[in-house]
């Protein structure tokens, strides 16, 4: 295995061999890696039920932001398994087009982490800017009501729908429906994706927050609706950097990289140490001192 | 959590059969892998692209179209070309003598019908153990 520090010289030349390496070492909590001390990068979280299209609509959204040459980058999340940790990772074949002009693609397993991500994304995202991608998608694992971890990482979320999965109940529901600032309402070539739209309408008119929310209908079998999809969310990212938002969602991912980090050391620490027979106060000092060693003044 | 063991999962060429691809991808995801699968129709080129973005440990080449020969010596070629040394497997329908020559080639493992899952499964580790 190659030492870090080589690996890091060559991901700074441009090697992707390196940084490929370098996110399965963060992958396997090998190696972290901060933010990179660059600014005009956009991560677009893109999450949704399992069907609905997550992946279609990354592949034909990026194809847009690739006309416009940029470098476009894509995190992939499926689930790791209960029983074996085994995972199968499917998100590429529906963006098999984007291989063949330049994308990165990465699939990564969930590997136990509750909320739709894994347990690298952070680290990923700071390598791929890093590196120069300028869009970075960030696609969940199908995602249920209370997977909202997406908005402690993305600078824009696109909650993707497809008709017929639900009434209007569903939509009133707290969770995942609150986090998105653009609803993508995909498969809109099916003749039901008139009520979820009128049903979102509905919603947004009833949203008193002041955000803005936009709705958007895409067909990935007709190619239809992803110019507006794109300009939509790209005007999400300049209203976001002049209005200061931005800034606000990048601490909001930081802080979330780094409260992930900091439970998983104490989470290892805890399952080290023996509390038979100790109470809880006992084992916070006991926790605190393994966590501080000799800077701990427990008593 | 240690390492995991990453496989890709590709069909090269001209090749709709995906049965055996899929079969083999569930057993391996079972056996506690990271199964990426590519879906059909890859050219070698994307699938030694793939390879090298997933950072995978293993390639597995699911072919029944008779093309192997052409389609495992063009991705060898792209491989060496790029840099990229991890074991290929292939498995589908593929004479004997033509098996031989495929290992000759470099091929590490070619694997016809009837093959148990577990054979391939052990397979995959050993070739992985060796590599890291």
């Amino acid at each position: 295995m190659m030492g870090v520090d080589i690996l890091l010289e060559r991901y700074r030349n441009g090697d992707i061999f390196a940084l490929s390496r370098l996110i399965t070492l963060c992958e396997d909590g090998k190696y972290h890696f901060e933010e990179p001390d660059v600014e005009n990068y956009h991560v677009i979280g893109v999450t949704g039920s399992p069907g609905v299209g997550k992946s279609s609509v990354i592949d034909r959204l990026a194809a847009k932001f690739l006309n416009d040459g940029v470098r476009v980058a894509v995190l992939a999340v499926d689930p790791s398994g209960p029983f074996t940790q085994g995972a199968f990772l499917g998100d590429r074949v529906r963006m098999r087009d984007l291989n063949a002009r330049g994308v990165y693609i990465r699939s990564m397993a969930s590997r136990g982490i509750l909320g739709g991500l894994g347990p690298a994304v952070c680290d990923a995202i700071n390598l791929l800017a890093g590196f120069g991608f300028t869009r970075i998608f960030v696609e969940t694992v199908g995602a249920g009501q209370a997977d909202i971890d997406v908005m402690n990482v993305a600078d824009t979320i696109l909650l993707v729908m497809a008709p017929s999965m639900g009434d209007e109940i569903q939509i009133l529901k707290a969770g995942i429906m609150e986090i998105a600032d653009v609803y993508v309402v995909n498969k809109s070539d099916v003749e039901e994706a008139s009520f979820l739209r009128g049903q979102l309408e509905a919603l947004l008119m009833m949203d008193e927050s002041g955000r803005s929310r936009q709705i958007v209908n895409t067909s990935c079998v007709l190619d239809k609706g992803f110019e507006e999809l794109k300009m939509v969310v790209e005007k999400h990212y300049t209203d976001m950097v002049s209005s200061g938002e931005m800034a606000e969602r990048r601490r909001r991912r930081k802080r979330y990289f780094v409260t992930k980090l900091v439970m998983k050391e104490i989470q290892e620490l805890l399952n080290s140490i023996n509390i038979d027979g100790l109470n809880f106060e006992e084992i916070k000092k006991m926790l605190c001192r393994r966590f501080l060693g000799s800077r701990c003044d427990c008593v | 959590m240690g390492k995991k063991i990453r496989v890709l999962i590709a069909k090269p060429g001209l090749d709709g059969h995906d049965r055996g691809a899929k079969v083999v991808a569930h057993a391996l995801r079972d056996a506690g892998m990271e199964v990426i699968y590519t879906g059909l129709r890859q050219t070698p080129g994307q699938i030694v692209n793939a390879a090298i973005q997933e950072d995978v440990d293993v390639i597995g080449l699911s072919i029944l179209s008779g093309a192997h020969m052409e389609l495992c010596g063009r991705i060898l070629d792209l491989m060496k070309e790029k840099g990229l040394n991890v074991p290929i497997f292939v498995g589908g329908i593929i004479p004997d003598e033509d098996a031989e020559k495929l290992k000759e080639m470099g091929i590490a493992g070619v694997y016809g019908p009837g093959t148990p899952l577990s054979k391939i499964v052990e397979d995959i580790r050993m070739a992985t153990g060796e590599r890291k």
